[in-house]
């Protein structure tokens, strides 16, 4: 593949590359001579910018019921937040319904939210915590702090399944 | 041995609305007395220091919910209370008095067999019993000398001007709060008398 567009602080090289079979296959033969390889300009950065801190973070919550599945209404963002609020009341008072919540999406019991940074272990303990009166409860599918699908960090719920 | 450290905190119940007081004022509503005096009532013979207790888990548990009371609830303690001087003496462990600092300054009312509208101001934080008490006993006696300023001068003068001066006089010794704040910096050779937890 040829490269057309120069990206600073980039390299890149084309090479002629063999078809393998395996993922992790040694090559063995003659070295390939790479005739076509571009060498990029040296590149000369000005200035690095590196920020570890997001602001935000990003949790995906699935609601539990003990119906099922196929009989339960798909979530609305209002039973959420009222949920979600619930949680926080009970965990930790009116500090804890102070917590900025928003509601970003909700799909079929699932519920995508942000809350700020420093919050994002009170909310996950007060949630993960809290029962209703009808048994419903949330479980934490993923969290993130930079991405919104909010499974960058999942809650590695595959490790139970078959 | 883990030593658990608590914080003490001397505390003062004020009544600032007149009506509601069990007593009458000793002054006439003409008088000249200053309101620290006015707001300084003895608080009503229900009031106790198990309500007091009360009052402040109700109070963390509505602000900080479980996490709140659980973090003070184990050293969470009532160790001197005079309903006379409506002045208390509250335990808290070192970590979390913030926590029960909050919730008494936000009660605005008495619970249920005394319910009455009252502020609540914590006057001195300190890390042993006894500068805590060494702390009343002092405040007392400020605020003895200034009930008795206003009451002589009251006496005395026609014109407002002898008043002033002798409350301001008074109100001179309350500037060491303003100096050395209200929490006690932690001392070496603090022995905390009760290390129970």
């Amino acid at each position: 593949m040829a490269t057309d567009i120069e990206v600073p602080g980039v390299t890149e090289t084309t090479a002629v590359t063999e078809p393998a079979t395996q993922p992790s296959s040694i090559t063995t033969g003659p070295r390939k001579k790479k005739k076509n390889r571009k060498r990029a300009p040296k590149t000369h950065i000005l200035g690095q910018l590196t920020v570890r801190n997001s602001p935000w973070s990003y949790i995906l919550l699935q609601h539990l019921t003990s119906n099922s599945p196929a009989t339960t209404p798909a979530l609305d963002a209002v039973t959420a937040h009222l949920q979600i609020t619930a949680a926080l009341t009970q965990f930790l008072g009116l500090h804890g319904a102070a917590i900025p919540i928003d509601i970003l999406k909700t799909e079929g019991a699932e519920v995508w939210i942000r809350v700020p940074a420093e919050d994002h272990s009170a909310l996950l303990a007060a949630v993960g915590g809290w029962v209703s009166g009808k048994g419903e409860g949330w479980r934490v599918k993923g969290s993130s702090s930079w991405d919104a699908g909010a499974m960058a960090r999942d809650s590695g719920q595959d490790l139970f399944d078959d | 041995m883990v030593r658990i450290k608590h914080r003490y905190l001397l505390v003062n119940i004020l009544y600032p609305d007149a009506k509601y007081s069990p007593l009458r004022p000793a002054a006439t509503a003409g008088d000249d007395i200053p309101y620290t005096v006015q707001f300084r009532r003895p608080s009503p013979d229900q009031m106790n220091g198990g309500l007091l207790m009360r009052l402040i888990r109700d109070g963390v548990v509505e602000l900080f919910g479980d996490y709140g009371s659980g973090k003070i609830a184990g050293s969470l303690q009532v160790k001197y209370f005079s309903s006379a001087t409506s002045t208390a003496i509250i335990r808290v462990s070192r970590e979390h008095y913030r926590l029960v600092w909050s919730a008494l300054t936000l009660t605005t009312r008495l619970p249920r067999p005394v319910d009455q509208p009252c502020v609540i101001q914590v006057v001195r934080v300190s890390g042993t019993i006894r500068k805590a008490e060494e702390e009343a006993i002092r405040r007392a006696r400020l605020s003895i000398r200034r009930a008795e300023a206003a009451a002589k001068s009251s006496s005395v003068s026609i014109a407002g001007t002898i008043p002033t001066a002798s409350t301001a006089a008074a109100a001179g010794d309350d500037d060491f709060d303003m100096i050395n704040g209200i929490e006690d910096p932690d001392e070496l050779g603090d022995l905390d008398d009760d290390d129970d937890g």
